[in-house]
């Protein structure tokens, strides 16, 4: 299995700041757009999909070859974007506990638009596991062993999470009329 | 093949990740089943409302952007860029990264305590940040 961007990380890894460069602009698209879609958050994605790069640099030197590089990248994103979905399930408790000033839940309305669109809003609400496996096959065509590797689980069980988040999608537009 | 078991596997066989064997045997049943093939289509219809999506981009100058800062802060970590080759490459990056991490907990602010930063002030995480004397209280 050749993996053409191989040979762009081992440059990397050499100190070669123009292949950092051309990795980034080969990625940061999907990237921010997975990550766009997963948060729902346009600013978090983009410090996200930002804090990604960093990382591969920093950790370009260590990489082994056994994934290819683009399954490494996404897990580097999935992983970041599920601690950024931890901060904010672990911040929610806290205000419920300490409420703030309600100026600090300003953010929170402005998205009132996006929550028009049907289908990504239905996206939204299914479970983060198969919203990222939906995201990752049809968005990023991804294989199911790529999606296994990324998200750390078998290939069956990524059978499973898109069977499940197809029909519960389907289901979730039938009910708000969309089919 | 029944339906109830085409059904389970129409998500993998649009995705065209069934074995040989069972792509094969889904295909036939679809080709004789009106039911079948309407799931399908719907399933196919989700996709293309999926991929059509509106994509988002970034600003021209974020591929520059994110190079200059990689490059910064790569800088100010290592002081100089240097790449191990060599027998004792693996052993003396392993050193590297282990003075790291003595370095890093002797520290007040380390990178993993960033999370802790956005507790709301008086919040059980914040006071126990303050406890323990990881947050400066500024």
């Amino acid at each position: 299995m050749g993996d053409p961007d191989i040979e762009l990380l081992r440059a990397i890894a050499g100190g070669d700041h123009l292949a950092f460069k051309g990795l980034v602009e080969r990625y940061q698209s999907r990237l921010l757009n997975f990550l766009f879609r997963y948060l729902r958050d346009r600013q978090a994605a983009e410090d996200l999909t930002q804090e990604v790069f960093l990382k591969v640099y920093q950790a370009a030197p260590r990489f082994e070859p056994r994934a290819r590089v683009r399954t490494w990248i996404f897990t580097i994103a999935y992983n970041l974007a599920v601690n950024e979905l931890r901060r904010r399930w672990r911040r929610r408790l806290f205000r419920l506990l300490v409420p703030e000033d309600p100026e600090i839940e300003a953010p929170e309305a402005g998205n009132r638009l996006e929550l028009e669109e049907t289908m990504a809003e239905s996206l939204r609400l299914l479970p983060h596991n198969q919203r990222a496996a939906l995201l990752l096959r049809v968005r990023d065509e991804l294989s199911y062993q790529e999606i296994a590797e990324i998200l750390g689980v078998s290939r069956a069980s990524v059978e499973s999470l898109l069977f499940r988040a197809r029909d519960r999608l389907r289901r979730l537009l039938r009910n708000r009329g969309a089919r | 093949m029944r339906c109830v078991d085409v059904k389970e596997r129409l998500s993998a066989y649009v995705d065209r990740e069934l074995d040989a064997a069972l792509q094969r045997s889904v295909g036939e049943h679809l080709d004789g089943c009106v039911r079948c093939r309407e799931e399908l289509a719907a399933l196919r219809a989700i996709d293309a409302e999926i991929q059509a999506l509106p994509q988002v981009g970034m600003g021209p100058e974020f591929a520059e952007a994110v190079t200059v800062r990689a490059c910064k802060d790569f800088l100010a970590r290592d002081g100089s860029h240097v790449v191990r080759t060599g027998p004792f490459a693996r052993l003396e990056n392993l050193l590297e990264a282990l003075f790291e991490v003595l370095e890093a907990s002797g520290s007040v602010r380390t990178r993993t305590l960033d999370e802790f930063s956005d507790f709301p002030p008086l919040s059980m995480g914040y006071v126990y940040c303050r406890l323990l004397g990881l947050c400066t209280g500024d």
